[in-house]
């Protein structure tokens, strides 16, 4: 009776029964719909906005002209500045990476063990995370001060002349890896413990049984079980490393003689500094296509390094 | 994963200003481009609101703008309303570019030397050559100072008067001075004679074979720099500012002077070791004698550790030039309440507001001549002892150039490029030569006037 009835009558209740789905899309679609506007207004919009902007000429005063691939152009033929920040960013990825993928590994290893007090220092390596980078930038402009900071002070009393720090073309960009490395260790020991944590104690207690040293053990079962963590905290240092922005915005802005001038500060520099915001936007979709493509690449490579179990 | 990462783009909120900045302007391109751009008073009636827009420090704390300067003017001006927004200078130039594409520019705003040839180019700004004509006599300012407020070539109209303005000075050490048994620099010395005199200051005071008080300190800003081409006789771009003239033997030589000043005669600082010095070389009594602006009287004010004065930036071959900005304030080209933001104009620059030292500045000169000779100036609380040296300075005045792009080709470019000349990076030579290059592509893409 009743199915004969929504049968044949074609009132709302059919409408419903007919397509369940989207009779319960659009019962969330209200609840979902600031998230739906922010993502097309504020993500979707503006990379859009800033694809099409990348072939404009736009100092935000006048409407945009439209000089097609002008900005590509001339950022890869014409601007010897592009290519230095592609060296900083390969330079600081090289310093940076190493540092975020192996120290963080060993402290976290560390602080697997049961041990009195262990929170403790879990939270102490936590803190710099917590910790806006500005305010820790301006701490480590004082550490890094060449006539008054602590840094060159221990150096002296062992009798090192310490360099000028990020005052010095040579030691600007260690020093601002080294600030960021310290800054970072905290997160990746903390995604680390949790992949230490999900290996199943018996692999070490089996080892052991065979004879396994501790080290064979690190080597032989930590590294390898511990590959999936590792490996997406190599992408995601990667990444981060080629967005370096604040450290050398209120460290270093970009110098000394341009050693610390990053892919980021160079697009922020441009775009709202100087008003190209054309050449920013196709700066920007640059540094998109970098991370895309070594993104991809590692993709491609983790079979071959990274185990599933 | 995700959070990190969303952190990680959303810490650089530049991109979201760009993302919004972008479809703000782009939506509201089309409408302003049809909408009339009404102009006169719409003050019928009730009470008259301006808006006011500064940048950080342009007018003084925002304490006493709002509690002092606006109400002041409030009650000389019954009817008019001041709503006064105050941004840090990096968020300002584009917040006042987005205002100008929305078309909700405020009436009247702070404005630098560095943008007031755009605003003008892009009609964003007011001409007020016929009210400045109809109100105010050029000879009680320093009319000098007004020539960079002038489109399109420094003779034009006026699209901004100064409040106030800065100009450079030679401060120096007078401990350093009484210890080397010295005579204090004056109106005669040239920069031969500072380099003289830097000689004789530059000591080794712990033995250890390398100097560690220095007689000047060498820089490439515009201050510096710029004011030794020009005393000399040469250029920093050519007059239809579309070259870069720094490869022209004059500038050259100007360069190599300052770069060996680190370089070769070691009586600078390199800009490594002075950078080391968090609160600025000159009040750790390192130096006997720096090339600056007079604005530094500010924060030196507070030096306790040694006595210190200002005498006359150097000549050079040609006479004198010191380097010399305005502080101004602009009108909107689209204000509906044009007489009430020229009454502030107006205010801005009247005698009780001019002479009064907490206002204008320690080191910032009153634009109103009588103020500037005034003792209410002259002996404000912090003023070094010569300070009329700063006011005296104004007949020697040539701005640096200002113009369309100048943050990006001279304070940004020409610093870089040429400070790997007194990092020792490269030569005086090549480090002009890479200047000049990205100078001219800059130069190359300005607008030109508009008429």
């Amino acid at each position: 009776m009743v199915a004969n009835r929504s049968s044949v009558q074609p009132n709302s209740r059919s409408w419903h029964k007919r397509f369940p789905g989207l009779s319960q899309w659009l019962e969330a679609l209200p609840y979902l719909l600031p998230t739906i506007i922010g993502f097309f207004v504020f993500i979707l919009g503006p990379v859009i906005a800033s694809f099409l902007l990348g072939f404009t000429e736009w100092d935000l005063l006048t409407p945009p002209k439209w000089i097609g691939l002008g900005n590509y152009q001339a950022m890869l033929f014409d601007t010897p500045l592009f290519w230095t920040t592609l060296r900083n960013a390969l330079y600081y990825t090289l310093l940076f990476v190493p540092g975020a993928v192996i120290l963080p590994l060993f402290i976290a290893v560390l602080m697997n063990q049961h041990l009195r007090g262990v929170t403790f220092y879990r939270s102490v390596y936590f803190l710099p995370v917590v910790t806006s980078t500005v305010a820790v930038a301006l701490v480590w402009q004082w550490l890094y001060n060449p006539e008054f900071g602590p840094i060159n002070y221990l150096l002296k009393m062992v009798g090192i002349k310490g360099p000028a720090w990020i005052a010095s073309p040579e030691w600007a960009m260690p020093a601002l890896v080294l600030m960021s490395v310290w800054q970072v260790i905290g997160y990746n020991m903390v995604i680390y413990l949790a992949g230490l944590q999900g290996i199943p104690e018996e692999y070490y207690e089996a080892a052991a049984i065979d004879g396994a040293t501790r080290w064979r053990q690190f080597f032989s079962i930590t590294i390898p079980l511990i590959s999936p963590t590792t490996f997406f905290i190599l992408i995601v240092s990667i990444i981060g490393s080629l967005q370096v922005f604040e450290q050398t915005y209120i460290l270093t802005q970009g110098g000394p003689a341009y050693a610390t001038l990053t892919i980021a500060y160079y697009i922020y520099q441009q775009a709202f500094q100087f008003f190209h915001m054309g050449f920013g936007a196709a700066l920007s979709y640059v540094l998109f296509v970098i991370i895309l493509l070594l993104t991809l690449i590692q993709f491609r490579v983790q079979k071959r390094w990274v185990f599933y179990n | 994963m995700t959070v990190k990462q969303y952190l990680r783009w959303g810490r650089f909120r530049h991109w979201h200003v760009l993302g919004g900045a972008v479809l703000l302007a782009m939506l509201l391109a089309a409408c302003v481009a049809s909408a009339p751009g009404g102009q006169g008073s719409a003050s019928s009636g009730g009470a008259t609101t301006i808006k006011l827009m500064c940048w950080e420090g342009a007018l003084g704390t925002k304490d006493l703008v709002t509690n002092d300067l606006i109400p002041g003017f409030e009650k000389a001006n019954p009817g008019i309303k001041v709503e006064y927004e105050v941004l840090p200078w990096d968020q300002f130039w584009t917040k006042i570019a987005t205002l100008a594409a929305s078309g909700t520019m405020p009436d009247i705003y702070c404005n630098s030397v560095a943008y007031i040839w755009d605003h003008a180019n892009k009609n964003i700004s007011a001409d007020i050559q016929s009210l400045f004509d109809r109100d105010l006599k050029p000879d009680d300012y320093f009319m000098q100072l007004t020539d960079v407020e002038r489109y399109p070539d420094n003779k034009g109209d006026l699209y901004g008067f100064p409040f106030r303005w800065v100009d450079g000075a030679l401060f120096f050490n007078k401990d350093l001075f009484d210890a080397a048994g010295l005579k204090y620099p004056d109106d005669s010395w040239t920069y031969d004679d500072v380099l003289a005199a830097a000689q004789k200051l530059t000591k080794d005071t712990d033995g250890d074979g390398q100097p560690d008080q220095w007689g000047l300190v060498a820089g490439m800003d515009h201050i510096m720099l710029d004011s030794i081409i020009k005393s000399n006789g040469g250029q920093v771009v050519d007059d239809s500012y579309s070259k870069c003239m720094l490869t022209e033997p004059t500038a050259l030589a100007a360069i190599q002077w300052v770069t060996d000043l680190v370089q070769k005669e070691k009586v600078s600082p390199s800009p490594t070791v002075a950078q080391g010095f968090a609160q600025g070389i000159f009040p750790s009594g390192k130096v006997a004698m720096q090339i600056n602006g007079s604005y530094q009287t500010a924060p030196y004010k507070d030096i306790t550790a040694f006595k210190w004065d200002v005498s006359w930036q150097p000549k050079g071959t040609q006479g004198r030039v010191v380097y010399g900005g305005p502080d101004s304030l602009s009108i909107s080209k689209n204000t509906k309440n044009l007489d009430a933001a020229w009454a502030f104009m107006k205010y801005m620059v009247n005698p009780d507001i001019q002479k009064r030292g907490d206002l204008i500045g320690l080191g910032s000169i009153p634009i109103l001549k009588s103020a500037a000779f005034s003792d209410d100036w002259l002996k404000a609380a912090g003023q070094p002892e010569h300070a009329k040296v700063f006011a005296d300075s104004g007949d020697f005045v040539k701005g640096a150039d200002f113009g369309s792009q100048w943050i990006e080709w001279r304070a940004t470019i020409m610093n870089n490029e040429l400070n790997q000349a007194l990092l020792g990076q490269r030569s005086a030579d090549d480090s002009a030569a890479a200047a000049c290059k990205a100078i001219d592509d800059v130069l190359v893409k300005i607008d030109k006037p508009k008429k």
